[in-house]
């Protein structure tokens, strides 16, 4: 939420940097309290990340896009809270022996 | 033979047909070309209908049997082909604007070992466009419809292949299937749909949507017909990076052997009281569990990871991949692709190394789940292939990543061979099915207990009646 007095810039003129700067300093006036957890910074990651990947979006797209990409963080994040030993890593993952690791019986 | 008993023999007995002298592979496809004709117009199911190579084909299998040469299986017989395997001299398009013209110099290894095998190639089939984005209506082709409803989507991205067969236009058409994408139109369109173990079958020559994740297979009426299209096509490639080399199957010594004592794990938990699983559909699979039972399986429930995390395996390795392929056109051609295809391509370029390397590990956590655990103790794991019939077209989510309606994902993080079989019908007639999964490489294990479920019911005998045409077919008649 921002906070009463606070500048508020228009943020589609704002640059992705700039968009994260902007989110950042209302959480911080905010007290960084919980409600710092709660600012969606998806929209800027995304067109951070488009930025950097050389890709445009589409304006008629970009709401598709955005609802795709907050999913696919949650995806991600759930690989990360998987319960992984040392012996759970990639090494010959393209062949399929590797892949069970003497997983036949 | 009686008018339309052509189309209506499965490849086994066509075969037997044509080995015996009572009909010849001329006859063959002219009934299928003519089924094509009077249906697809409709249906949308073909890009490209190659006719006179096709007859020119069939010629050449029946002067093949006149002088006493048998070329397997397949000789003579109608099929046709995803339109993303590559095939020398006749266009493959992948349904993209981007390919639209595409004419490839050689065959991929599966259509060279069709056509080395004396099959006869009568067309390609639509996909979702690239084997990803679809059903969509801004590609240079319609999207396939469902034979049973026209109002509602065959499943993909193998669309054409699962509603040519299940029409009845051919007896077999192969798909690929990279989360999904075989067993998902089977299960929607009430066909067999096989695919089989990571590496069993050369991809060379079909365009790559997942390199780690896409298996080539087929969709067919019968389960013995997957069987015989998977004699043909199965074995090493060495110019395949992912090709495996196992000692030769015969998938069809024990085809009709039964399932009295075979051991099934049911991991009910990947789809009971999931969002959207649909009643009759529940009901079906508990129909077919108790049916495997009746006919001698020992069934029990178990416990895999949650269904989730396969999922979330299999879509970050799918879109990182498919987008490391795709990279350059989606940077400078962006507006070439299909809006619902471009907006879940560009999704892999917004994970992180660390994403695909977590996604990987996970990975081989769950193979060793399913193989170590499960069927270390089971020969085969049954599951729902979907959580509900096939839905409308008018009601197909907006969202990039699509609903979670299939259960088929963790099957291509694992490799298992797995193939989805009609299980029944919704009270409104539209298919149902369960999928078989099997251990790496045991898919005479998979087709033995799908055929033993597939006689028991007799569903294979249940089929949609063909739409009629509409538009002519002209647009998409090929080159060949």
């Amino acid at each position: 939420m921002q906070p009463r007095g606070a500048p508020r810039p228009n943020l589609k003129l704002l640059k992705p940097c700039a968009f994260i700067a902007y989110n950042m300093k209302i959480a911080i006036m905010n007290g960084c309290k919980s409600k710092m957890a709660k600012v969606d910074t998806a929209e800027t990651e995304l067109a951070t990340l488009f930025e950097k990947a050389g890709l445009t979006l589409p304006e008629d797209r970009r709401a598709a896009v955005l609802h795709g990409y907050r999913e696919l963080r949650t995806m991600a994040e759930s690989l990360r809270a998987a319960d992984l030993t040392a012996v759970d890593e990639p090494s010959n993952i393209y062949g399929f022996d590797p892949i069970l690791r003497g997983g036949q019986s | 033979m009686t008018e339309g008993a052509e189309t209506d023999l499965s490849i086994a007995e066509a075969g037997a047909a044509l080995r015996s002298g009572t009909t010849t592979s001329r006859a063959l496809t002219e009934a299928t070309l003519a089924r094509i004709e009077a249906a697809d117009g409709a249906l949308n199911s073909f890009i490209t209908v190659t006719g006179e190579s096709a007859l020119a084909a069939a010629e050449a299998a029946d002067a093949d049997f006149a002088n006493g040469v048998d070329r397997g299986p397949m000789q003579g017989i109608p099929y046709a082909l995803k339109d993303i395997y590559m095939t020398a001299g006749i266009r493959t398009t992948c349904h993209s604007k981007l390919l639209v013209d595409h004419v490839p110099t050689e065959d991929c290894v599966v259509a060279a070992k069709f056509k080395a095998g004396g099959a006869v190639m009568v067309g390609k089939t639509a996909t979702h466009e690239f084997a990803f984005g679809g059903p969509s209506f801004d590609l240079p082709f319609p999207p396939a419809r469902n034979p049973w409803n026209l109002d509602h989507i065959p499943g993909g991205s193998s669309s054409g292949s699962g509603a040519a067969v299940a029409a009845g236009l051919v007896r077999m058409a192969m798909g690929s299937d990279t989360g999904g994408s075989i067993r998902g139109p089977a299960a929607y369109c009430g066909t067999v749909g096989l695919k089989p173990t990571y590496g069993l079958v050369s991809r060379r020559g079909i365009f790559p949507l997942s390199f780690t994740l896409d298996h080539a297979g087929p969709l067919s009426w019968s389960v013995e017909d997957s069987a015989l299209t998977l004699s043909v096509i199965a074995g090493f490639d060495p110019e395949d990076p992912a090709s495996a080399n196992p000692p030769p199957s015969d998938y069809l010594s024990d085809l009709k052997s039964g399932i009295d004592g075979t051991r099934i794990a049911v991991p009910r938990h990947f789809f009971e009281g999931a969002e959207g699983l649909d009643d009759e559909a529940l009901a079906a699979f508990d129909a077919a569990v108790a049916t495997l039972r009746a006919n001698g399986a020992v069934v029990d429930v178990v416990t895999l990871p949650e269904f989730e995390l396969f999922n979330a395996a299999g879509r970050v390795i799918i879109l990182a991949e498919a987008f490391a392929i795709h990279e350059q056109d989606l940077r400078s051609r962006p507006l070439d692709f299909g809006r619902l295809t471009h907006a879940r391509m560009v999704l892999g370029a917004t994970l992180s190394a660390a994403d695909l390397t977590q996604a990987f590990r996970v990975r081989r956590k769950l193979a060793a789940a399913v193989n170590q655990d499960i069927l270390g103790r089971y020969d085969a794991i049954v599951t729902a292939s979907s959580l509900g019939p096939a839905g409308r077209f008018d009601e197909i989510p907006t969202e990039t990543l699509p609903a979670h309606a299939m259960q088929t994902m963790p099957f291509n993080v694992t490799g298992n061979p797995a193939m989805s079989i009609p299980t029944g019908f919704t009270s409104g007639g539209l298919p149902l099915s369960m999928q078989i999964v099997g251990k790496p490489f045991a898919e005479a294990d998979v087709l033995r207990i799908g055929h033993a479920f597939e006689t028991a019911t007799g569903l294979l005998h249940h089929r949609p009646a063909p739409p009629l045409s509409e538009p002519p077919l002209e647009a998409r008649r090929g080159t060949a």
